[in-house]
């Protein structure tokens, strides 16, 4: 800097006075590269049209645009396109694909797919798999406020009957000391351990507290387990006139039975003594409250946004920048989802392309999603297919081993990742057996381009539509760079692009023997299954 | 269902790989498949991981009359009927325990000296006692009771650090296992810590094995230049995620080839192995152990998951069935290492999160600290209770707080017990277990 002229470093002194340190938004439109490279980040996968309308608006109007659509919910779909009594988790994840691929309010989508791995209830467990429709009742609840308040979110992901019978606070009771019975502590322990502050303090920057003797402080004992336990007793299904009952409701938000309340004092964060003798809902009103304030909130929570949509390995600065929205969107308003959304996706570290940032392997789901998107999929019935993913490739929406997710934020691949110290969350559920089937995942779907129209395609399964690559099959530039436009975003190296030049080469040559479907079925699979599309930057 | 057989069908169909043959050249890979320690005989140890905290507390239950009396007045209603638990003698207990009813399996092996139980085992650094805890002056694990930090320190073994690796995987980094073309450490439930070492990481196999990579098959006309072309976009990548990715791969595809092709050569087995997701992960293992010659594998060690065991509410109905499933997946396993004649080579054991309250939340359990652990093997010392059983009184000297068990025996001694077995050395026993000097026997004595 003593290297300056003194103008220039007075010129610098001035602007760095006057200006907040926070996002500087690019004034000129995005290029269609940096569209799609945004698109990533705020949708299921760039589309030539969703480019186009990124670089009109610019990102800050695109974002302001999604706020302001209506919401694609998925239960009133689910039930219009699978009416019949008794529907499957498969039904759910059939209109999951729908909407996740084509539904308008892409971003909303987007933010809930990843609220849906902080919040999670999980198929796994055959109450919830067992009601499809309480499951996209509760996904529509993410998405519900996916742009709304925070707080808002958290009460009603707690009221939501698929989370009580998910994690046992549905049917939880007051203490009942002669039989030893004392309040379930399964809701208490997790909401704080995954939905809001998790284990030990944070910085408000997201980094680990330490205290004197350079050792993590953990954010609550056993004492404020048993404080929330008793604060989450006398909550049953809606529409009971007596606990006991056995009409059941997996939409309805949970009620409070009173006589089934603990009415006594309850310990909670930060010191805070619930007085004895409030009802179920004001008790509960108040822990979530006292959740809501706790300091680290705004860093755990800004921190696993960002790598759900940016990168496994955001700054310390970024994520600050992130959580002071959180804390305040500039209106004295905590919680205020859309600061934060706006606070991620327009911040540099977003928005520059920055060769030390390692982005983020995307969750195979997100990838399969992205070629559905670009190349049209559809069934011959108007559906999507793919409902049986969990079956092939072992991973499925609201389909995670436990509430602890498909991985960890801070999940970390022995070998450079580890050595570096950096997280690298989606590489938990990545080895031999879970690349193999996603490998074989995309082949059937490239394969299955070739049985366009034929009979022994069933009604159900998703078909890509080549299309726009035949449309440029005369001009190998022009179709290579379709596909790095569309599926990498305009990053595709020189190695690349001459391999999938050579790929078209060699099918031309082919051309007597081999039908015109293969070759784009392989540029398809093999972009496809590229570590570069597997990975987003 | 008639989807899925649709998919597979066509598949086969067009890319022939449902009739993938081995090749000369596929062999070769499997001859060439080199391990650098030299192990003369065969041992495999196989982990079934009880996800989610196993209610041990109902799996050996008190039968003597105080013994009972004592579990029902704590338990309540979530007691199982005496009259409905299945007695069983052993050595050390006479006939004080007996087994939950869904259990029976268990018991077949326990009587026929196939099978031992390890009573109390928990997370520890330290051995401690209620006063000391309630002194304020017992070393304690870090966040106790939390599913992720304890299932990360049974595996780890070191909860002092950050888990990084685990004592399966630091134990395949000593016996040299990061030279071999197919990891030691073998895995039916993903990535997983236990396995993962410095050097050395598991592979990952399907419930059936390794599938076939069909888009790289070299053998279809259409498709038999991909692997060259996938090859060449590999060589671009070179971002760090990217790279990674790209190793994992490539060693899917060096070494998926190997197993699957091992894999056809492994005999038809004459056990019936039950149709549920435990028994098929085992039915697997059993495979992978019959071509332990064949992928030049003379050391093995299995991870295999069960989940469920988070028995917050509905346990009376839930846990009879997870029982169930465990005791018959561990049963027709156990029949299964007869059939290959290799029962004394294989020992199989339980690990969970922790063991669950004693006392009830109405209709289930919550999350506590010790349990008890099964181990099954020709080479285990069968028919025995090993440890000392916990006193089921409320507020009883092993009770922390709402029948929250403290355990008087620690993962790293169950651990250390076990990798002696496996041919561990007394120093590199220290070495994977550095808090075992802590405790005062490094052998349970279980293993033969």
């Amino acid at each position: 800097m003593s290297a300056c002229g003194g103008g220039q470093e007075a010129a610098n002194n001035t602007t760095s006075a006057t200006s907040p340190p926070v996002a500087v938004t690019p004034v000129a439109a995005p290029t269609p590269a940096e569209a799609s490279r945004f698109l990533l980040q705020t949708s299921f996968g760039p589309t030539p049209e969703s480019i186009e309308a990124v670089s009109e608006a610019g990102y800050s109007q695109w974002i302001e645009q999604q706020f302001q659509l209506p919401v694609a919910e998925h239960l009133p779909l689910l039930n219009s396109t699978f009416p019949e009594p008794e529907i499957y988790a498969h039904h759910w994840v059939e209109t999951w694909w729908q909407q996740s691929v084509r539904a308008e309010d892409q971003l909303r989508q987007r933010v809930a797919f990843a609220l849906s791995e902080i919040f999670v209830i999980s198929t796994h467990d055959t109450r919830i798999s067992g009601d499809p429709r309480g499951v996209a009742s509760y996904y529509d609840t993410l998405l519900a406020h996916s742009f709304g308040n925070f707080r808002d979110l958290l009460e009603a992901v707690t009221l939501h009957p698929m989370m009580g019978m998910y994690l046992s606070m549905l049917g939880n009771e007051k203490p009942d000391a002669d039989r030893n019975i004392r309040p379930d502590e399964n809701f208490a322990r997790e909401v704080m351990q995954l939905f809001t502050i998790g284990l030990v303090e944070l910085n408000p920057d997201g980094t680990v507290k330490l205290d004197q003797n350079g050792q993590p402080i953990p954010t609550y004992d056993q004492t404020i387990i048993k404080g929330f336990a008793h604060v989450f007793t006398g909550w049953n299904f809606a529409g009971r006139s007596q606990w006991w009952e056995d009409n059941y409701d997996g939409v309805s938000p949970m009620q409070a039975y009173a006589a089934f309340h603990d009415e006594g004092e309850k310990m909670l964060l930060n010191g805070e003594v619930l007085p004895a003798g409030q009802d179920a809902y004001t008790d509960l009103t108040a822990a979530l409250d006292n959740l809501f304030y706790h300091d680290n909130v705004p860093p755990f929570i800004a921190r696993q946004l960002i790598q759900r949509l940016v990168t496994s390995n955001p700054s310390p600065a970024y994520v600050a920048r992130v959580a002071s929205r959180f804390a305040d969107n500039g209106h004295g308003v905590r919680g205020d989802m859309q600061a934060v959304i706006r606070a991620i996706l327009l911040d540099d570290s977003a928005r520059l392309s920055d060769e030390q940032d390692t982005g983020k392997l995307r969750n195979p789901l997100l990838r399969l999603a992205h070629l559905m998107r670009v190349f049209n999929s559809s069934a011959r019935d108007g559906g999507m297919g793919h409902e049986f993913i969990d079956y092939n490739i072992g991973l499925s929406p609201l389909g995670a081993p436990s509430v602890f997710n498909f991985y960890r934020p801070d999940y970390s691949l022995p070998g450079e990742i580890r050595v570096a110290g950096l997280s690298s969350p989606e590489f938990q559920i990545t080895n031999e057996i879970s690349v193999t089937r996603y490998m074989n995942h995309v082949y059937s779907m490239v394969e299955f381009n070739s049985l366009r129209g034929s009979v022994i395609v069933e009604d159900d399964v998703g078909i890509l539509d080549f299309s726009a690559l035949t449309a440029r099959s005369d001009d190998p530039d022009a179709l290579v760079d379709y596909l790095d436009l569309m599926l990498l975003a305009g990053t595709m190296d020189e190695e690349m692009r001459s391999t999938l030049l050579d790929v078209i080469a060699y099918w031309q040559q082919r051309s007597e023997s081999a039908p015109s479907w293969v070759m784009m079925a392989n540029l398809v699979y093999l972009t496809g299954v590229s570590p570069q599309f597997a990975v987003q930057n | 269902m008639q989807r899925r057989e649709f998919i597979k069908r066509s598949l086969a169909g067009l890319t022939g790989a449902g009739s993938l043959l081995a090749t000369s050249s596929q062999f070769n890979l499997v001859n060439a498949a080199t391990n650098t320690n030299s192990f003369t005989d065969y041992k495999a140890l196989v982990c079934v991981f009880l996800l989610g905290g196993n209610d041990s507390l109902n799996m050996l239950i008190p039968t003597d009359n105080p013994g009972y009396q004592a579990y029902a007045a704590t338990r309540q209603n979530l007691a199982v009927p005496l009259e409905q638990i299945i007695n069983l003698q052993s050595a050390a207990y006479g006939s004080a325990f007996g087994l939950h009813p869904s259990l029976a399996p268990m018991a077949d092996l326990f009587n026929s000296g196939a099978a031992s139980f390890v009573a109390n085992v928990g997370t520890l650094i330290e051995p401690v006692d209620k006063t000391r805890i309630l002194n304020g002056r017992a070393l304690l694990p870090p966040q106790l009771f939390s599913h992720s930090d304890q299932q990360n320190h049974w595996q780890s073994g070191i909860p002092q650090d950050p888990a990084l690796t685990g004592w399966a995987g630091r134990m395949a980094d000593l016996l040299g296992d990061s030279q071999a073309a197919l990891s030691m450490n073998l895995s039916l439930a993903g990535s997983n810590l236990w396995q993962t070492g410095n050097q050395v990481l598991p592979f990952a196999l399907g419930p059936q094995g390794a599938d076939a990579i069909v888009g790289l098959n070299p053998e279809h006309d259409w498709l038999n230049q991909n692997a060259g072309f996938l090859d060449r976009i590999h060589t671009g990548a070179d971002t760090l995620f990217a790279r990674e990715y790209r190793q994992i791969v490539d060693r899917t595809r060096r070494t998926g080839e190997l197993v699957n092709t091992s894999l056809m050569l492994a005999p038809e087995l004459q056990t019936l192995f039950p149709a549920t997701s435990l028994a098929q992960q085992l039915q697997t293992v059993a495979k992978m152990i019959a071509v332990q010659q064949h992928l030049n594998q003379p050391r093995q060690v299995f991870f295999v998951a069960m989940g469920g065991w988070d028995t917050h509410d509905n346990q009376l109905i839930d846990q009879p069935l997870l029982l169930a499933e465990l005791a018959g997946g561990l049963q027709a396993f156990y029949q299964a290492t007869e059939e290959l004649g290799l029962a004394q080579q294989v020992t199989t054991f339980t690990a969970s999160d922790f063991g669950r309250t004693l006392t009830s939340n109405g209709d289930g359990t919550d999350h506590g600290w010790g349990g008890h652990q099964i181990v099954v093997g020709g080479a285990v010392n069968g028919g025995d209770i090993v440890g000392t059983m916990p006193a089921l009184t409320l507020d009883s000297n092993d009770d922390m707080g709402d029948g929250r068990i403290i355990p008087t025996l620690a993962v790293d001694q169950y651990a250390a017990t076990l990798a002696r077995w496996y041919g561990l050395s007394e120093s590199q026993l220290h070495e994977i277990l550095p808090n075992l000097q802590n405790f005062a026997s490094a052998d349970l004595g279980f293993m033969a």
